[in-house]
C-alpha cells in the first residue's frame, strides 16, 4: 500500500471511529472513494479494533490525585502499584478526613465475577486478624470513575518505607538491626495463621517498616489477597499465580494446595534477603551467625512438613533458644543434582551444604528462586 | 576512566534541555550514556528481587533518570524527555529478556498469545512482548510515528499526555495514533494476512 494510500486509510479510520454506529457505514463509502484497498483495510483494521482487552489504556485508568470516589475518598497520591492494581493515598472524608490506603483492583480482575467473591471471602477472613504487626483491612466497595466501574478496597495507611526499599537503601542488615523486624514479621505472620489466614505472597515490599524516633516497627501488608489469585488457578480458571516467583514455596509454583508452610518458605527467603542482600542460592554466602543460618535453612526447607510449624520457631532459632533442627536439614549433600541443573551464583564463597535435602526427580522444585528451570 | 558522576549528570542535564529544544544532535549523544546505566540497573534488578518476572519499566528507567541526573531537582517535562529518548531502548531490554526466558524455558519454541493477556504492564508476558516486538518490526516498514508512539505507551509506559510532551503533538493525535497502532497490532497479531489471488 502506498504511504498515499495508507495516510488515508488512518483518517478514514478516525472518522468512521468517531461516527456512530449507524452512521459508520456511509461514512466508510463516502470516505473511500470506490478505493476498494483503502476500504477493506479500514474495515479490516475496524474488525480488530473491536472492543477488547488488548493494550487497555491503564495509565488513563490511574486516578487523579484530587478525584473524589463515592463522595467520599479523594486521592492524595500514588503510593505504588503492583499485580492487582495501584495503591494511592487518600482521605477519608466520612470519618474526619484521615488518610488510609486504597487499593484499586485491575479492571479485567474486577469485570470476574468469581475473582470478586473469592476476594470478598479473602476479606472477611483477614479483617479477623488484628494485631500490632498486620495491616487491617478497611473494606471493599464498588465506585463509578469516568463511567467505569471501580472496585478498590481500603485500609489502613502504614507511613513508613517498603523492606524491599529499606534494603536497596541500606544493603544488608546486621544480626542485631535484623533481629526486631524479624520479631515482629514473625509476630504477624503467626497472628494471622492461628486465624486461619494464609498470606501467600510474603515478600520485603508487602513488609512496611516505620521509624519512631529511632524504633523501627514492621507491618505485614495483603494478608489473604494473593490466595484470591491462586484459587482461581487451581480451579483451572485463570492462569494467574500472583505470588512473587523470587519468594514463593515450591508447592505454590506447582500449584498444589499451599499450607501456612508456604508462607515459611517465604519467610526463609526474607530472613536471607534481609541479611545477605540478594536472594538466598546454591553457593550463596550465609550469615555468619548459626542461629540465623539454622533458621533459614529449616524455612527453606523443599518439603512444606519439614519446615518450621510456626514463625516463632524461627526466631527461637535464631535466638538459640529452640530446638536444634534435626540433622539432615543442615548437612545433607544435595548439590550434585543442583551442579547438574548448571545454577551457581557467581562471586560467592561456596556456602552449598546448607541447602536442604532434593526430592530425586525434580531440579525443578530445588530452584525455586532461580531464573528459569531446565525441564 | 568514566566521567565523575558529577560531570555526567551536568551533561545529561543539559543533553535533555537540548532534546526540549528539539535539537537533532540530542537523542544520538543522550542514547549511549543511557543504554548503558539502563542495562546495568536492569541486571541488578534481574540478580536481586524479582529473578525472572517482572522487570517494571517505569521503575528501570525512573531509577536510571535518578542515578543520571541526580535525585535533586527533577523536573518532570525532563524525566518525560529522559523516558522519551529510553523508550526504544528498553523495547531492547525487554525483548532481550524476553528471548532469553523463551530460549531457556521452552527449548526456544513459541507459545501461542491471547490477545486480551497483552496489556501494558504485563511484562511477565514475555510472548505477548515478544509478538508486540515483531508485529512493531512489520508496522515499522508502513508508519515509524506510529511504532514511536506504541514504544512511549507500551515499552515506556507513558501516559498520553506525557507521550504528546515527548512527541510535541496534542494528545488528540497521540491518542488517534495510538487507536489506530492498537488496531493495527490486533489485527497483525490474530488476522491472518490474505493473499491476494
Ligand atoms: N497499607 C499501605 N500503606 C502504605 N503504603 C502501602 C500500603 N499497601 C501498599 N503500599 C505501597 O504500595 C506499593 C504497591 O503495593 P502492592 O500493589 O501491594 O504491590 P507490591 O506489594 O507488589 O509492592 C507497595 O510497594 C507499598 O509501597
Ligand atoms: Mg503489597
Amino acid at each position: 500500500m502506498s504511504p498515499e494510500k495508507w495516510e488515508r486509510v488512518k483518517a478514514l479510520f478516525h472518522l468512521v471511529e468517531e461516527a456512530s454506529t449507524a452512521e459508520r457505514d456511509r461514512i466508510l463509502e463516502d470516505g473511500c472513494k470506490g478505493d476498494d484497498d483503502v476500504r477493506r483495510e479500514v474495515l479490516r483494521l475496524q474488525l480488530a479494533a473491536a472492543p477488547s482487552d488488548f493494550l487497555e489504556d491503564r495509565s488513563d485508568l490511574r486516578l487523579a490525585v484530587g478525584a473524589r470516589l463515592l463522595d467520599r475518598f479523594e486521592i492524595v497520591r500514588l503510593l505504588g502499584s503492583g499485580g492487582m492494581g495501584e495503591v494511592y493515598e487518600a482521605r477519608d472524608w466520612r470519618l474526619g478526613s484521615r488518610h488510609i490506603a486504597l487499593k484499586t483492583i485491575r479492571p479485567d480482575l474486577a469485570r470476574d465475577s468469581r475473582f470478586v467473591q473469592r476476594l470478598t471471602k479473602e476479606v472477611v477472613l483477614a479483617r479477623e486478624v488484628v494485631h500490632p504487626n498486620v495491616c487491617p483491612i478497611y473494606d471493599l466497595f464498588e465506585a463509578e470513575e469516568q463511567g467505569r466501574p471501580l472496585r478498590f478496597l481500603t485500609m489502613r495507611l502504614i507511613r513508613g518505607e517498603t523492606l524491599d526499599a529499606l534494603l536497596r537503601r541500606r544493603g544488608p542488615l546486621s544480626a542485631v538491626e535484623a533481629l526486631p523486624l524479624a520479631r515482629q514479621v514473625c509476630a504477624g505472620i503467626d497472628a494471622a495463621h492461628k486465624a486461619g489466614v494464609i498470606h501467600g505472597d510474603l515478600k520485603p515490599s508487602n513488609v512496611i517498616v516505620a521509624d519512631n524516633d529511632g524504633v523501627e516497627s514492621a507491618t505485614l501488608t495483603d494478608f489473604g489477597l494473593a490466595r484470591t489469585f491462586e484459587e482461581g488457578a487451581s480451579a483451572g480458571h485463570s492462569s494467574l499465580v500472583l505470588a512473587t516467583p523470587a519468594y514463593a514455596a515450591p508447592e505454590v509454583l506447582n500449584r498444589t494446595p499451599v499450607t501456612t508452610a508456604a508462607d515459611l518458605f517465604s519467610l526463609g527467603v526474607i530472613l536471607y534477603r534481609m541479611r545477605m542482600g540478594g536472594l538466598p542460592g546454591l553457593g550463596a554466602a550465609m550469615p555468619a551467625e548459626l542461629g540465623w543460618r539454622r533458621a533459614i535453612t529449616a524455612c527453606l526447607d523443599q518439603r512444606a512438613e519439614n519446615r518450621p510449624a510456626r514463625a516463632s520457631a524461627a526466631i527461637q532459632t535464631i535466638e538459640g533458644t529452640g530446638r536444634r533442627p534435626p540433622s539432615k536439614w543442615l548437612w545433607a549433600a544435595a548439590p550434585v543434582a543442583l551442579l547438574a541443573a548448571g545454577w551457581l551464583l557467581p562471586g560467592r564463597a561456596a556456602v552449598s551444604r546448607w541447602l536442604s535435602p532434593v526430592p530425586k526427580t525434580r531440579h525443578a522444585a530445588v530452584l525455586p528462586f532461580d531464573t528459569p528451570s531446565r525441564p | 576512566m568514566p566521567e565523575s558522576p558529577m560531570a555526567q549528570a551536568g551533561e545529561i542535564t543539559q543533553l535533555l534541555a537540548a532534546l526540549r529544544e528539539g535539537r537533532p544532535e540530542a537523542p544520538d549523544r543522550l542514547v549511549p550514556l543511557v543504554y548503558e546505566e539502563l542495562r546495568q540497573i536492569a541486571r541488578a534488578y534481574l540478580r536481586s528481587e524479582r529473578p525472572d518476572h517482572t522487570l517494571q519499566p517505569t521503575e528501570l528507567l525512573h531509577e536510571t533518570y535518578c542515578r543520571l541526573v541526580g535525585q535533586r531537582d527533577i523536573d518532570w517535562r525532563d524525566r518525560t524527555h529522559f523516558f522519551g529518548v529510553a523508550a526504544h531502548l528498553m523495547r531492547l531490554i525487554l525483548v532481550d529478556h524476553g528471548r532469553k526466558h523463551r530460549s531457556e524455558k521452552h527449548g526456544g519454541g513459541r507459545t501461542p498469545v491471547a490477545l486480551d493477556k497483552i496489556q501494558i504492564g504485563s511484562w511477565d508476558n514475555f510472548e505477548g512482548v515478544l509478538a508486540i516486538d515483531e508485529a512493531l518490526e512489520k508496522l515499522g516498514q508502513i508508519d515509524a510515528r506510529l511504532v514511536r508512539v506504541v514504544e512511549l505507551r507500551f515499552f515506556a509506559e507513558l501516559s498520553l499526555d506525557e507521550s504528546a510532551e515527548v512527541l510535541g503533538v496534542s494528545r488528540e493525535t497521540v491518542k488517534r495514533d495510538w487507536n489506530i497502532a492498537r488496531a493495527w497490532l490486533a489485527s497483525a497479531l490474530t488476522l491472518e494476512p490474505r493473499r491476494e489471488p
